[in-house]
């Protein structure tokens, strides 16, 4: 017999990697469903057996969960587990540690819950914390799964943990997602500790639980799908090829590149509706939503203003010469820092609006209000500098300058060590001052006038 | 730096700065002897309306010796001639002397000697100033200047600019003055390596340029621009100050700052008349309105410039040190951009500085004067990201559920490679050809100081 289920499973194993094979090898155009792992956390704790409607509390449950196993099992890519607390010890041992994994996740499990269930009797105290803790290495590891618990309990928590804080660390860990809790009987003040524990379900009477078991198979197994769009200035979805974050608990759960599909609309992605979501969207500068949450089993759309422009700086850069990069710096107006960098002759794509613009030539070409409008390029062009090359027989101190209005304004300090040095200056009238190192007044100093035009090399020879 | 010594710190502050005007130094020159080179060359037997511009040279000297003889007994003319005894055809190379030495009632003798004298010869003007050199007595109480009118270009070997160094080294101490009379230079900057060059075209522009040399030649209002630094010492040299007209705003008067002859003080000639605006070209720049000076005397201005210094380096490969750096105010006004690897002089204050990597570096720095503000940053590893398709990426730099872009290729085509400050990033990738935002692909990625990684699409 031990024998037969060995073959059994092991021809099982076959047929599944063979199909994992055969899904590699075709290209993935179509992806599959992430699997769901499902964990019932059960109060088996002395108060269980007490009446609710006539049947007790416990046998409630136990059939709730039957029911919903029967339900998902034909789904896709869901696996079950069973794990109780409560139910090993008296209450009068007030064993804080008594929680126990009745069912294990495995191919058998939506046949063992049931059998396993029958022969629990609740007898114990609620270690809610101590279980919770617990199930986390209930779970296989898996990066892409859906790990989810859902806790029954008529109680709150009799030993001395903190069932919110251990939920929260488990999220924030990634191990499962927002717990499912179904609060059982009409204790209605004794629960409310238990809201931060997860999505919190008050049920005062069988029925209730019963339709909270509906919601959370729904929430659980139906397909929630999300089209984000992107609006332009006139309200139209028309913007996309933009990256997308979702993020939930500190966790970024997915993301998307948004697509505008064969018609021309925002493709359907397929998000958790489990979480509340932090919706970024990489615009520059980005654009943020926080706590969007979706309803589960239906199409939902959110809609995003992100239109955008461009943005070129270009200049004609015809000598080798100038291979080195220029820099252009975008900022917010207000804001110290850049938003971001772009090289010149490149496109870069902004959200409408304002922009100061840094151009890091020689000298810089600061523009305070450079306006990006929706669907067109601003395009800067800039003439094409030219090479200066200063010689010297001895070293110089000084700079070359501009005049600014009425008053000159450092361009660049000259190297005080070279003898030959080649700027790259934009076309204008600039003044070198320079000083030969070494003389001691400065009366010494000199001004040479000298005119940068587009594209030309100049020399000056100091002596 | 002790307690001590920051204690006499505002004391001096207000002693330097409370009045611009300050207390009169040495060198307090007694006297002023002025040199005339003047060119006796055949060309000045050339006319202007009805003279030769011999004779216009002249009477203005006349003039000029006659009402500063007047006013000033603390000053003396001499007069040296060059190409006034040979022919030009016998190519007299050496045509020079000193007719008239330095005294005071030397006005006659001028009369007689330019009266007497016939334009003829050569134009030797490196070899006449070279000779010049030693016709100022040996008198460290004398300002010496030379005066050099000339209508033409040097006519023998001579290199004038040669024999300019010379003059300053022999107690010339301010830069000759060179008037041409109507001296048409294709380079406009033959005669800077000399001094001042000012050029005449009639006897009435010889006459306004002969005042304007002559009131700065004589006088004797003299300055110095100290730049104080943190340690309230004037020690700071080597930096372009601009000097302005406060009420025409006219340049008038550019030097880098210089420590000065040993013993001696680093002096400026500027007209006591003006008020002016000074702008220090430091980063940022320092500006000091409405300095006066007190005539005939020798004015110290004083301004606090506490510099500091940023050094910012970047770890492993000196090689790629040609990442910027933009030093900026908290306005966000762009004060600097400087290569990495260098020292960059700041003067005290509060900056926001922004190092062009990927992604790029912020902080915000204090920097003290007289101090080194270092900032390491890590060295850069390498990245490169490969695709079979065209496609769309993006890396981003993540921590917990922070995930901020910091590149961005529309079109990746291949391959690309990037250096990146080592950390955690994701790459997220979309190839263009189909379209479903499901094809996204993500990869998680970490990037340590000088290794390579690659991601494969």
């Amino acid at each position: 017999m031990k024998k037969q289920i060995f073959h059994i499973l092991f021809s099982y194993f076959i047929c599944l990697s063979a199909f994992a094979l055969a899904a590699q090898s075709k290209p993935a155009d179509k992806e599959e469903d992430p699997p769901t792992y499902i964990l019932f956390l059960l109060d088996a704790s002395q108060s269980m057996n007490e009446s609710w409607d006539g049947a007790p509390m416990f046998d409630v449950a136990r059939r709730l969960i039957n029911q919903t196993v029967r339900e998902l099992k034909d789904k896709p890519n869901m696996h079950f587990a069973l794990r109780v607390y409560g139910s090993e010890y008296h209450y009068s041992v007030n064993n804080c540690k008594d929680s126990k994994l009745e069912v294990g996740f495995g191919p058998y499990s939506h046949i063992l819950i049931p059998s396993r269930l029958n022969d629990i009797r609740p007898k114990g105290i609620t270690p809610l914390s101590y279980a919770l803790e617990e199930s986390a290495s209930d779970f296989p590891r898996r990066k892409e799964a859906r790990n989810i618990i859902i806790v029954m309990t008529d109680g709150r928590e009799s030993c001395e943990g903190d069932p919110c804080a251990v939920s929260a660390a488990l999220q924030k860990k990634g191990i499962i997602l927002k717990p499912f809790v179904i609060g059982l009987g009409y204790g209605s003040e004794s629960f409310t500790n238990l809201d931060c524990v997860g999505i919190y379900y008050e049920a005062k009477t069988p029925d209730e639980a019963k339709n909270a078991m509906g919601d959370i198979v729904k929430k659980v197994s139906d397909k929630t799908t999300v089209q984000i769009n992107l609006l332009d200035e006139n309200g139209h979805p028309s913007e996309t090829d933009v990256n997308i974050s979702f993020i939930s608990n500190n966790r970024i759960e997915a993301n998307y590149y948004h697509t505008l599909n064969e018609k021309g609309l925002p493709d359907t992605l397929e998000i958790d509706p489990i979480n509340s979501y932090t919706i970024k969207v990489h615009t520059l500068p980005p654009v943020v939503r926080e706590n969007v949450s979706f309803e589960s089993g239906r199409h939902n759309e959110i809609d995003i203003p992100a239109a955008q422009g461009f943005l070129k700086v270009s200049m004609p850069q015809s000598n080798t010469l100038y291979n080195k990069k220029i820099d252009v710096l975008i900022s917010k107006r207000g804001q110290v820092y850049a938003l971001n960098e772009q090289s010149i002759n490149s496109r870069g794509k902004y959200l409408t609006g304002k922009y100061r613009v840094s151009i890091l030539t020689l000298p810089p070409i600061v523009l305070d209000t450079v306006n990006i409008r929706q669907n067109s390029t601003t395009e800067i062009t800039l003439p094409e500098p030219g090479l200066v090359s200063i010689e010297n027989k001895l070293e110089l101190v000084g700079g070359i300058f501009q005049m600014k209005g009425n008053r000159l304004s450092k361009v660049v300090d000259l190297n005080n060590q070279l003898l030959k040095q080649t700027i790259l200056l934009q076309p204008g009238r600039y003044q070198l001052i320079y000083r030969k190192k070494i003389t001691l007044r400065s009366e010494e100093t000199r001004i040479k006038n000298f005119e940068v035009s587009m594209g030309q090399s100049i020399r000056i020879k100091l002596d | 730096m002790k307690w001590r010594d920051y204690k006499f710190l505002p004391l001096l502050a207000i002693l330097l700065l409370g009045g611009l005007r300050a207390m009169s130094q040495s060198p307090d020159y007694r006297k002023t002897r002025i040199l005339f080179v003047l060119d006796a060359s055949g060309s000045m037997k050339g006319q202007w309306k009805n003279q030769t511009k011999f004779e216009v040279a002249k009477e203005i000297l006349i003039d000029v010796l006659d009402s500063v003889y007047a006013k000033n007994k603390n000053v003396e003319f001499g007069l040296r001639l060059f190409g006034h005894q040979s022919p030009r055809d016998e190519k007299d190379c050496e045509d020079t002397r000193l007719e008239i030495p330095f005294g005071q009632n030397n006005l006659a003798q001028f009369e007689s000697v330019l009266s007497e004298v016939t334009p003829q010869g050569q134009t030797p003007i490196a070899y006449s100033l070279f000779q010049a050199i030693n016709d100022f007595p040996e008198d460290p109480g004398s300002k010496n200047v030379v005066i050099l009118i000339t209508d033409g270009l040097e006519s023998c070997e001579g290199n004038p600019c040669a024999v300019a160094p010379l003059l300053s080294q022999n107690h010339i101490a301010l830069r000759p003055f060179v008037i041409g009379l109507g001296l048409e230079l294709e380079n406009e900057d033959y005669f800077d390596c000399i001094g001042k060059f000012l050029n005449a075209n009639d006897k009435t522009s010889l006459e306004n340029v002969m005042n304007v040399v002559i009131s700065q030649a004589v006088n004797n209002t003299t300055a110095e621009i100290r730049l104080i630094d943190a340690k309230g010492q004037a020690r700071l040299y080597n930096i372009p100050v601009s000097i302005y007209n406060q009420r025409s705003k006219k340049l008038e008067k550019v030097l880098i700052t210089a420590r000065g002859y040993k013993g001696e003080s680093d002096t400026i000639y500027l007209s006591p008349v003006p008020d002016y605006d000074i702008i220090v070209h430091t980063t940022p720049e320092i500006i000091k309105k409405g300095v006066s000076l007190e005539p005939g005397r020798h004015n110290i201005i004083a301004i606090d410039a506490p510099i500091g210094y940023l050094q910012v380096n970047r770890q492993g490969f000196r090689k790629i040190n040609d990442v910027q750096c933009v030093v900026r105010n908290e306005e966000g006004k762009l004060l600097s951009v400087f290569n990495i690897n260098n020292f960059q002089p700041l003067l005290q204050g509060r900056y926001f500085i922004e190092i062009l990597t990927l992604p790029r570096v912020r902080k915000e720095i204090s920097i003290r004067g007289g101090e080194n503000y270092r900032l390491e940053i890590p060295a850069a590893g390498r990245l490169t990201i490969n695709s079979s398709r065209i496609g769309i990426y993006s890396i981003y730099k993540v921590s917990g559920g922070k995930i901020d872009r910091i590149y961005e290729n529309r079109e990746l085509r291949n391959k690309e490679t990037l250096q990146l400050q080592p950390g955690e990033y994701l790459a997220v990738f979309r190839q263009y050809k189909y379209k479903s935002s499901k094809l996204t692909k993500t990869k998680n990625f970490s990037i340590h100081s000088g290794s390579a990684t690659s991601i494969w699409f």
